[in-house]
């Protein structure tokens, strides 16, 4: 029996209720969102959905809510959709390459100039640092609202004040914070919001959304049939049809449905809690032993993952041992996170993530502390 | 014994040019020291399957646990892969 603890990744297992929403769907009539009345008179899933998932968010009065591939595609969106001539952006050294791939798109495009905003040790980014960044001609700031190499968390509150304050486009990856911490995006008031379905909000993979808010409107980056206003050969201009061209994910809309019901009824404060007792037991467990170097402050922090690296083992070693001699399935190297290793010392190859779920249970955190420190105790002969 | 197929390791960072070897049959000790005569072993027993790592200088490490059906081959980056070929004779002259 292998242990997941990579939910940083893809969350695993999903609540019984995804799994049970997602059969039954599948042994349901197809409906077509826009393209066939099979669902009629109960509602589409796509608008309950749609529904939900902006009253989880408190986006009801503030944002439109637009279904996507995943945090990706909505960085994307958001990112190339609002930017087409030069200007200046900051973002920051702990961002996923789903955002400076873009970012680097605009530059190739546009040769936008770009600042990267210097994190710390831990990974907290400093809201005074992204103000200071700020020039007359920024126009967005690309923010991570949470690391996925420390979890570190970024003040988005604070820093969507600093956008109205300089008039700046607020883009804010959710990946890591959606399903994790309570967001208020009516609070918040970002102009992007962009989230992923099959992290912690318990959904399939290929899966996610982009909140834009009211006074956007972003170029869509695809075109085609919506099932709305199909007498014209023009991309409809209304909410959400104009970025949601094409065939919908609702395998996936289903089960972000049951994904987000789940987390309602189980409470987003009891899941919190239960992932943070179990970084906290293996902070205090592996954070003074032999070798070990972890990569985590308790200050700002989710508490959901713990990335750390064993004295000179390669941190693909370690993943390699723990999961072929151990089968404990966990994550390492730069996770996509190319820029954060600079400044938090896991250059150049980053580092080992531990990331565990809500149902991940005590023995099985006690045999992933146990196997950490035996390969800590081989270190020298596993070089 | 025989390597059934290599499979070519993607993403992985230890170097740009690792592949596992599928075997048609489980790893022992015997065979662990039959691999150790193309180099230097490290031979590991208190992890929870013993351990074992493989270093021909300069050319490639082989690492594994036993009982497995498959052991990693990390070569120096670049795109050489000639001691895979080594490797699979090697091993197709073991008798278990």
């Amino acid at each position: 029996m292998k242990i997941y603890l990579n939910n940083g990744s893809t969350s695993f297992p999903k609540p019984a209720e995804v799994t049970e929403a997602i059969i039954e769907h599948f042994q349901s009539l197809p409906g077509n969102y826009g393209r066939s009345g099979i669902d009629k008179g109960k509602g589409s899933i796509v608008s309950i959905t749609r529904a939900l998932i902006s009253d989880f968010f408190n986006a009801s009065e503030s944002h439109n809510l637009v279904f996507t591939s995943g945090s990706t595609e909505a960085l994307n969106l958001a990112i190339l959709g609002s930017i087409t001539e030069k200007c200046h952006i900051v973002t920051t050294a702990i961002e996923h390459n789903s955002v400076y791939r873009p970012l680097d798109k605009l530059k190739q495009d546009y040769g936008i100039e770009l600042t990267i905003v210097a994190c710390d040790e831990y990974g907290n980014v400093a809201t005074d640092d992204i103000e200071k960044a700020i020039k007359a001609d920024t126009k967005m700031l690309v923010i991570n609202h949470c690391s996925n190499i420390t979890g570190a968390i970024t003040d988005i509150q604070t820093v969507s004040e600093i956008a109205e304050r300089h008039d700046c486009i607020l883009v804010i990856d959710g990946s890591q914070s959606a399903g994790v911490i309570p967001i208020d995006l009516q609070k918040i008031n970002c102009h992007y919001f962009a989230f992923t379905g099959h992290k912690s909000l318990y959904g399939l993979q290929g899966c996610g959304g982009l909140f834009i808010r009211k006074d956007q409107n972003p170029q869509p980056l695809k075109f085609g049939g919506t099932g709305f206003k199909s007498d014209s050969l023009s991309q409809p201009q209304e909410m959400p049809y104009k970025y949601e061209s094409g065939t919908m994910n609702i395998p996936g809309i289903v089960s972000l449905n049951a994904g987000i019901e789940w987390i309602m009824a189980t409470g987003i404060d009891k899941i919190h809690a239960r992932k943070v007792a179990i970084i906290k037991k293996m902070v205090d467990s592996i954070a003074d032993y032999r070798g070990i170097k972890l990569y985590y402050s308790s200050i700002n922090n989710s508490d959901t993952l713990l990335s750390f690296n064993i004295g000179k083992l390669l941190p693909d070693e370690v993943h390699y041992w723990l999961e072929t001699n151990y089968d404990i399935i966990a994550r390492s190297g730069l996770m996509c996170s190319p820029v954060i290793r600079k400044y938090i010392g896991t250059a150049p190859l980053g580092a080992v993530r531990i990331s565990p779920s809500f149902f991940t249970t005590d023995e099985e955190v006690d045999y992933t502390i146990n196997a950490i420190k035996k390969i800590a105790d081989n270190e020298e002969n596993l070089i | 014994m025989k390597v059934v197929y290599f499979e070519y390791e993607e993403g992985c960072l230890e170097g740009c040019n690792v592949y596992s070897a599928y075997l048609d049959d489980s790893i022992n000790k015997n065979f662990i020291d039959y691999l150790a005569k193309l180099g230097k072993l490290v031979y590991i027993t208190d992890m929870k399957k013993p351990v074992f790592k493989v270093i021909v200088r300069g050319k490639y490490t082989m690492k594994g646990n036993e009982n497995d059906d498959h052991f990693l081959i990390i070569l120096p980056e670049g795109e050489d892969i000639s001691p895979l070929l080594t490797i699979k004779e090697f091993i197709a002259s073991y008798v278990g």
